[in-house]
């Protein structure tokens, strides 16, 4: 090993730890949206100045860790630990109510773990099959994302409506664009995605001072929520392992959906999640081995298409070109001054321009180990404990209060008080869009490129 | 009198609480990253410097957080259920009537049908299928 690629490892090695344990910790809360918790951290920690591979160890190692600890507060509580865990959530209550939440628990992050293991090497060998279109793929790039952004909106819960609402949200961008260029001779990312990412939040927040939008939220009294009993079988004390957890079938099915979600990169997680479950399920006539199978497979897919969708289009072609990363994985393809991606030129300058294909394969395989050596073992044994203490313990005005000042000091910073205006801006009228016309916020990432790509293209003709 | 309660972001909270939260973290962290930034700048550390204080923010918003973490209890009410007390064919009944027929454990392989005994589910499963199949039996 060449003597330039220890301080890069030990880089990766660092921000994987660091990651393992933060989001093994956030997983557990639920609710915690993926977009509007995962890519505010991540651009934070590409802003403080983290080199390249522990920038994308940090983000892997997130993702990976989040998606096996959501499971508890899923099959546990009966209420989804974030956006990917809801195709799963039916299948995790009739196996709460037969009395075996642990069996869902333990099937869904084996699924995860073995899931990985698959997504990670089969995403590097798809994103280099892609290569070689890459140069075409860019120069088209205006058009693919007004197409995407289009796909994107008529798949959302909006139908329609989110399609022709990206005219108005497109349209804001534009002018706020247009305005910052004239007052700062510069243009603003962060805020208008810190905006779209904490849209439902800042939205909330607004609705909860006014007493028309107060009305509406109310609740009578504290909101009950059920533990599912502490059942343990006996073998606690050995070293869980997911070739053991998982019948051979299992194991099968959660590879070759695994290896099927991982080529499928343009197509929205949560979609192929329930796609996955539905064809498994189908082939499986046993109820008990359906529902314990579909649990294991619906989890093993939120790990892949995350994996695949973050690096296909890192690797390949160096644009958000997938649901994810125009979601979650935004900062790491734009994230100005560090990362930048240049809307008239297409030019690019971030991880897909700052590290190689097989950097990527070794922060990659990093990143995947330590989340899953951290967050596998710890979910296996104390997933009862761990839900237990963060249902009593961590109030949810806490969270609200640590993002609320998040979102104000990373505006602060790139652009005075003119950003905190976009991001409050942005962040009222996407969360308006999400919550009453079902525009969620991939929808609105994409709106974000075609305001930056396509509409001067569009204007060029 | 109860404290009235809201729904914000997917989980409950008491307004006042939330307020009381979001003063603590902004009061702290913004303050922190200003004067943080204008020290680094008075020292002419540029763009290193102004990252610096964007660290220096992000440490503030930690520990406004964990402030009010402290200070406000969630509004939950934990139940952990007991094993439900109800009969154990009720039970499955009513989660095939949901999901359909759970089948016969005896068809499966013996790897699986090793973790429904260890579960202590297959006789219960068993006998549902077996009553299931009886009673098809009985309406043709």
């Amino acid at each position: 090993m060449s003597a330039e690629l220890i301080e890069p490892i030990l880089w990766a090695i660092g921000m994987a730890v660091l990651a393992g344990v933060l989001f093994t910790g956030i997983g557990l809360i639920s609710g915690t949206d993926e977009t509007a918790i995962v890519a505010p951290l991540a651009l934070l920690v590409i802003l403080i100045g983290v080199p390249p591979a522990g920038v994308i160890a940090f983000f892997l190692a997130a993702i990976i860790a989040k998606h096996i600890s959501h499971a508890v507060p899923t099959t546990l509580l009966g209420i989804p630990g974030d956006t990917t865990a809801v195709p799963m959530l039916r299948e995790a209550q009739l196996l709460r109510s037969l009395g075996v939440p642990h069996i869902a628990l333990r099937k869904a992050i084996s699924g995860g773990v073995i899931s990985v293991a698959i997504a990670v090497p089969l995403s590097i060998v798809f994103a280099l099959v892609l290569t070689p279109f890459a140069d075409a793929i860019g120069a088209a790039a205006p058009w693919i994302f007004i197409a995407a952004a289009v796909l994107v909106a008529y798949t959302s819960k909006g139908k329609l409506a989110a399609v022709v609402a990206l005219i108005p949200f497109v349209l804001i961008i534009v002018g706020l664009q247009a305005f910052i260029m004239e007052q700062k001779e510069a243009t603003f990312t962060t805020s208008f995605f810190l905006g779209i990412a904490t849209g439902p939040l800042i939205f909330d927040l607004l609705s909860a001072l006014s007493p028309v939008g107060r009305r509406a939220m109310r609740q009578e009294g504290k909101r009950e929520f059920n533990l599912a009993p502490d059942v343990r079988s006996r073998d606690g004390k050995r070293l869980p392992n997911p070739f053991k957890t998982l019948s051979g079938k299992q194991l099968a099915y959660t590879s070759g959906s695994a290896a099927i979600t991982s080529a499928t990169f343009v197509f929205s997680p949560v979609a192929m999640a329930v796609l996955m479950g539905e064809i498994v399920g189908s082939r499986i006539k046993n109820g008990y081995e359906r529902l314990t199978t579909v649990v294991t497979v619906r989890n093993g897919t939120t790990e892949s298409t995350y994996i695949a969708e973050t690096l296909i289009p890192l690797i390949a072609i160096g644009l958000p070109l997938s649901p994810m990363a125009a979601g979650p994985a935004a900062p790491l393809f734009n994230a100005p001054p560090v990362y930048t991606l240049d809307a008239e030129t297409g030019e690019t300058n971030n991880l897909h321009d700052l590290l190689t294909t097989g950097q990527f394969a070794l922060f990659a395989v990093i990143a995947a180990i330590i989340a899953i050596v951290i967050a596998y073992p710890f979910v296996m044994t104390n997933a009862h404990r761990a839900a237990t203490w963060v249902m009593r313990s961590v109030s949810h005005e806490a969270i609200i209060a640590g993002f609320a000042s998040l979102i104000c000091v990373i505006c602060l910073y790139e652009g005075g008080l003119l950003a905190l205006g976009v991001t409050l801006t942005v962040g009222l009228v996407g969360g308006l869009f999400n919550r009453f016309i079902g525009m969620h916020a991939g929808v609105q990432f994409m709106g974000y490129y075609v305001a930056a790509l396509t509409v001067p293209a569009l204007l060029a003709l | 009198m109860m404290p009235q309660l809201l729904e914000v972001w997917n989980d409950t909270v008491d307004p006042k609480h939330l307020t009381g939260g979001i003063a603590i973290g902004v009061g702290i962290a913004v303050p922190a990253y200003l004067i943080a930034d204008q020290i680094f700048a008075s020292r002419g550390d540029g763009t290193l410097g102004h990252s610096y204080a964007l660290l220096v923010g992000i440490v503030g918003c930690i520990v406004g957080a964990v402030i009010a973490g402290f200070l406000f209890k969630p509004k939950r009410v934990i139940t952990t259920a007991g094993a439900d007390t109800r009969n154990r064919q009720e039970i499955i009944n009513e989660i095939v009537d949901e999901y359909g027929d759970l089948g016969d454990p005896r068809e499966l392989g013996p790897s699986v049908q090793e973790e429904v005994r260890a579960l202590g589910l297959f006789d219960a499963l068993v006998e549902n299928h077996e009553t299931r199949a009886q009673e098809k039996g009985g309406h043709k």
